[in-house]
């Protein structure tokens, strides 16, 4: 028999002689071959330890009642208005804050680039009779700046523009 | 749902270069208008106010801005509107193209006074003519025999850059 991890042509073979699916006529060449080959011994071992891992792991027991109290909050959900089962499939459905935090996450963008774009120091800067505002330094240093401007026109002004 | 999904990347997207400009440009250029208003809201300030706003900058550069705005709240309206206009029609020119009108204007100031004056003069002349004009002027050998390679690229500068009146 060829090796199904070397030759890679039958590699269920493994998984199902791990997993006890191969008769007994389908097993015995496999057998004959794990005794030879280290890497199927070692890999057929490793998957019979996790189908052994399996048939221990026991699921929760459903309470008796499981059945009851889904029927009776159906029927609560059924009766209730239609403002209840709006918010239940708009604002959480299945996935529950899989929906709410990309809505709470919209607004805050929304919030912080406002507050990134739009400067309030601009906007009073832009209307000269709005109320009086503290001032920043590097408005001082523009004012300077802007003044220093000033000054050079009007020192290269022609004479006639002075007066 | 897929879509809902998709928000908080699409916010991260979308503030992304705002907060990146924030940080790497911490303060905010103004408009050249904003500014112009800025001296007008400075100047309307009552004193007190105005005297702890100043109080930000050191003594030498505070006494330059209170001198410099005083005279600027003393020109008449028709001067003062002209001045403005000129002003905002430069700081609306690219900031390389301003830093080289002020640079040759700071070099200007530090020409002996016997130089100032014919080179002002000469400037003067220079921003009446035309494109043309001008630079047959600045070719000349009379150009070149009455002013220095410094004096030349000063002129050449503010005459070039400076609008015209």
């Amino acid at each position: 028999m060829q090796c199904p991890m070397k030759t890679k042509e039958n590699p269920e073979l493994l998984l199902d002689y791990a997993s006890g699916r191969l008769t007994p006529e389908e097993a015995a060449p496999l057998e004959r071959h794990l005794e030879s080959c280290a890497d199927c011994r070692a890999f057929s071992i490793a998957q019979k330890s996790i189908w052994n891992a399996l048939d221990l792991w026991e699921p929760m027991p459903v309470p008796v009642d499981f059945d009851r109290k889904l029927y009776a909050q159906i029927d609560q959900y059924e009766k209730s208005g239609w403002w209840t089962k709006l918010w239940h499939r708009s604002i959480w459905p299945a996935g529950g804050f899989s929906t709410a935090m990309p809505i709470a996450t919209a607004c805050v963008t929304l919030a912080v680039g406002a507050m990134l774009y739009l400067p309030p120091l601009y906007r009073h800067m832009l209307d000269p009779s709005s109320p009086q505002i503290k001032m920043e330094s590097s408005d001082l240093e523009q004012i300077e700046m802007t003044l220093e401007d000033m000054e050079m026109f009007k020192q290269l002004a022609p004479a006639s523009a002075k007066s | 749902m897929a879509s809902f999904r998709t928000i908080p990347l699409l916010a991260i997207l979308l503030l992304a270069p705002g907060l990146y400009a924030q940080a790497k440009k911490p303060n905010t250029i103004h408009p050249p208008r904003a500014r112009l208003n800025a001296i007008d809201k400075l100047s309307r300030m009552p004193p007190e106010q105005r005297q702890r706003e100043l109080a930000k900058l050191s003594p030498e550069r505070r006494a330059v801005m209170e001198d410099r705005l005083e005279r600027y709240n003393r020109l008449p309206a028709a001067q003062k509107e002209r001045l403005r206009a000129q002003t905002e029609t430069f700081q609306s020119m690219p900031p390389e193209r301003q830093d080289a009108v002020r640079k040759a204007f700071r070099q200007f100031n530090t020409l002996p006074d016997d130089r100032r004056k014919p080179v002002q003069q000469e400037l003067r002349r220079l921003r009446q003519m035309k494109g043309t004009e001008r630079s047959a002027r600045m070719n000349s050998e009379d150009f070149r025999n009455r002013y220095s390679p410094g004096e030349r690229q000063i002129l050449e500068n503010l005459a070039a850059l400076v609008p015209p009146d």
